[in-house]
């Protein structure tokens, strides 16, 4: 061998010494989250899929069912109308929560004096918790004495049965999660909008811009990112909405307001089938990973 | 949390126990059973015992009587604690599930049979059947034993039971108030007269979160009709007579309007528009001090009568929900347990419990029926309860899937009392629906 050829083989020895080290230090480094994210996430779901095949298993011994769970949950009608309002309801809160949480963002923005207060303000339903906000909300929809049919009444109309009415009580609990979620969005939004730099809404004004262009071609883009977030994230919450509809129709009236968690939760813990339970959380995880995949795709394309 | 105990808080605890004694002996004095006595044999250990709260300082009497029992008792450490009502089945199922369960549990008899189904309960059949217990046992009317009944095993000491359906007639808007309440076509023609503006004829709970079915299973008793048939295990719910009871509602709620939108008011809503002379009949539990504004300082300005709800085909019945001691089957100490169980259902002890919590909680053993309530124009009305509306109750039975039975009927009530079926239609329906549950 020549000693050119001994220094080669050497060097890509060194190389391999090197590269393996690099990578053991960054699993050292990652094996803390990786433990976390194998115990708390991976091993969960995994024995998930192993009692979706299982019957039982909370108060007396699991048995194993094969697809039984699985072919029960094909045919069942309660499920897919679950999973249709749980799609409704999320149809309705995340462009509501963001548009209203986007138009909060630019007008805080623009704001010249008492910024801190009206931040606060803003951001305080955030901090009520479901239950509270939920009986709040219940005095809010009251017919006689609630601020929603007061402004009803204010206007000639008949006081509307917000919680009790099957078309009604859905879009209502959406309403809470929309007042609920909008003061924490507007703070996240404004955030992005405050890095959006100055400099490209002076190059658009020169350039003749009308405000509306201004945010479309320079806001939107330039929050594009954080927005995509907050629609993943507003999507995946609103996807498992369960607290709400449990304090404030527990799946009434006449099964309106049932959702996914909800009926979840009930093969859980009132009919005592985990299993069953278990196909239904893989079929809605299913669903959200798809449905984000799908946002995430259709925002890129119109970035790009 | 700290357990250190103050000198304030020692002399406090030291005053009660004095009086606890003080109250044992003038017990034991008028010639009452020993609801404090030692306990027989070898039973020792420490006893976890889970309920759910009947009024606000019930915690605190818990722990008050398993102190005492404990001093008499002292190889028994009884630990009291409380779960909450909202979310008791989930809180019942994770603690059952789990390889310490309480060992002693007070539950309602729509949730036991889920838990004696799953084997997480002690069957008790030897104990109760056993000699000793036998003038324990014979204090009970049968169908107190029936409804602790699963799969002919014993699983609960019967506690108390309470009248959760009974009608307040405001006498204001009603003159005749008996004659409004003798039938079922008087009380809807009376609601329909009485319905003015923004006064409602009739009044009940119509959402699940509001426990409705306390009110239309009253319906379903009168009209000879049951969740589950006589067998216990089919439905029952599908009867002409049952089906007209639906459309008496259908009626009183759709067609003429006389009671609030369904789901528009909570049961503390209808209660305010009670208590505001807005209801003419409101049908609801029979806590008349919470029910009257009492309890609150602020009793209704207006007169009122409390009756049965009319008699329906099959008779003039209360519906009632029983409240039972259970032990875990899990439990380490399930003699101790048994000694506890025994001490907290004994004529003494339930005969505290229920003059502590207020009026409102009637005995499940007939034999204190009489001398629960002192006399005295306070409790009159809880009294009358017990001596004139306990007698016709009816509760439901006992079945593992008896929640989810009730709230698969809650759903076919709702559609019907929006109009969108009939009272036949919605009985079929949600026959079948327990018909499927059942199976």
């Amino acid at each position: 061998m020549s000693v050119a050829a001994a220094e080669d083989t050497d060097l890509r020895r060194a190389r391999r010494v090197h590269r393996r080290r690099q990578n053991l230090a960054g699993l050292a480094f990652m094996a803390p989250n990786l433990l976390f994210f194998a115990v708390f996430l991976l091993l969960p779901v995994a024995w998930v899929a192993r009692q979706s095949f299982m019957s039982g298993g909370v108060l007396g011994p699991a048995e194993w069912v094969g697809l039984d769970n699985w072919s029960e949950a094909l045919g069942d009608a309660d499920l897919r109308r679950a999973l249709r309002h749980t799609v409704l309801f999320t149809a309705m809160t995340v462009p509501a929560v963001l548009g209203v949480a986007l138009a909060l963002a630019l007008l805080l923005r623009g704001l010249r004096r008492g910024g801190p207060i009206v931040r606060a303000v803003v951001y305080l339903p955030s901090l009520a918790p479901v239950v509270l906000a939920g009986l709040l909300w219940i005095f809010v929809v009251n017919p006689d004495v609630g601020l929603l049919n007061a402004a009803v009444r204010g206007v000639g109309a008949e006081p509307i049965n917000w919680l009790g009415d099957p078309q009604l009580a859905l879009p209502s609990i959406a309403l809470l999660e929309v007042w609920r979620g909008t003061g924490f969005w507007a703070l996240f939004l404004l955030a992005a909008l405050l890095a959006v730099s100055r400099e490209l809404y002076a190059a658009a004004a020169i350039d003749g811009a009308s405000r509306w262009n201004a945010f479309r071609f320079v806001t939107v883009p330039g929050i594009g990112p954080t927005l995509l977030v907050a629609v993943v994230l507003t999507t995946l919450v609103s996807m498992q909405v369960f607290d709400s509809v449990f304090v404030l129709t527990n799946g009434g009236p006449a099964g309106a307001t049932d959702t996914a968690v909800l009926y979840i939760y009930r093969s859980v813990f009132e009919s005592g089938n985990p299993g069953y339970g278990a196909v239904l959380s893989l079929v809605l995880m299913a669903f959200i990973v798809a449905l984000t995949l799908v946002i995430v795709r259709v925002a890129r394309r119109g970035t790009a | 949390m700290h357990e250190g105990t103050s000198r304030r808080e020692f002399l406090r605890r030291g005053a009660g126990g004095g009086l606890l004694i003080a109250t044992g002996g003038l017990v034991a004095a008028c010639g009452g059973d020993d609801g404090g006595s030692a306990a027989t044999g070898e039973a020792a250990g420490r006893i976890r015992y889970l309920k759910g709260p009947n009024w606000a300082e019930d915690l605190d009497w818990q722990r008050k009587t398993a102190r005492a029992f404990t001093a008499d008792n002292p190889r028994i450490q009884v630990e009291p604690n409380l779960y909450d009502w909202a979310s008791v089945e989930t809180q019942l199922t994770t603690a059952f599930a789990s390889n310490s369960p309480p060992d002693i549990v007070y539950m309602a008899d729509t949730l036991w049979p889920k838990f004696a189904d799953a084997n997480a309960l002690l069957d008790l059949t030897e104990y109760v059947n056993d000699p000793a217990y036998a003038d324990q046992k014979a204090a009970y009317p049968d169908e107190a034993w029936e409804d602790v009944t699963y799969d002919g095993k014993i699983y609960g000491i019967p506690l108390i039971q309470g009248v959760i359906s009974v009608v307040y007639v405001n006498t204001d808007l009603i003159d005749d108030a008996a004659g409004a309440v003798a039938s079922y076509d008087a009380m809807r023609e009376a609601a329909r007269q009485a319905r003015k503006g923004n006064v409602f004829g009739y009044a009940m709970a119509t959402t699940h979160n509001d426990f409705s079915y306390q009110e239309w299973m009253n319906y379903v008793v009168n009209a000879g009709a049951g969740i589950l048939g006589e067998d216990g295990r089919s439905p029952g719910f599908d009867t002409p007579e049952n089906a007209q009871a639906f459309d008496l509602l259908r009626g009183m709620h759709f067609e003429d309007e006389s009671a609030p939108p369904p789901g528009a008011y909570n049961r503390e809503a209808l209660k305010s528009l009670f208590q505001a002379g807005r209801v003419a009949i409101y049908h609801s539990d029979a806590n008349e001090k919470i029910i009257n504004g009492s309890a609150e300082g602020k009793p209704v300005k207006f007169g009122y009568e409390i009756h049965k709800l009319p008699p329906g085909p099959a008779g003039q019945y209360v519906f009632t929900v029983r409240g039972n001691v259970h032990v875990a089957a899990k439990s380490e100490s399930p003699d101790a347990a048994w000694e506890y169980v025994k001490h907290l259902t004994s004529a003494n002890v339930a005969t505290e419990f229920i003059r502590a919590q207020g009026g409102d909680l009637q005995p499940a053993r007939t034999d204190i029926a009489d001398t629960v309530y002192p006399d005295g124009e306070e409790f009159d009305w809880s009294r009358r309860l017990v001596t004139e509306f306990i007698p016709d109750s009816r509760a439901v039975q006992p079945h593992p899937r008896m929640v989810e039975m009730i709230k698969a009927v809650q759903t076919e009530f709702e559609r019907c009392i929006r109009g969108e079926q009939g009272g036949a239609e919605m009985v079929a329906a949600a026959n079948a629906a327990i018909g499927e549950l059942a199976a």
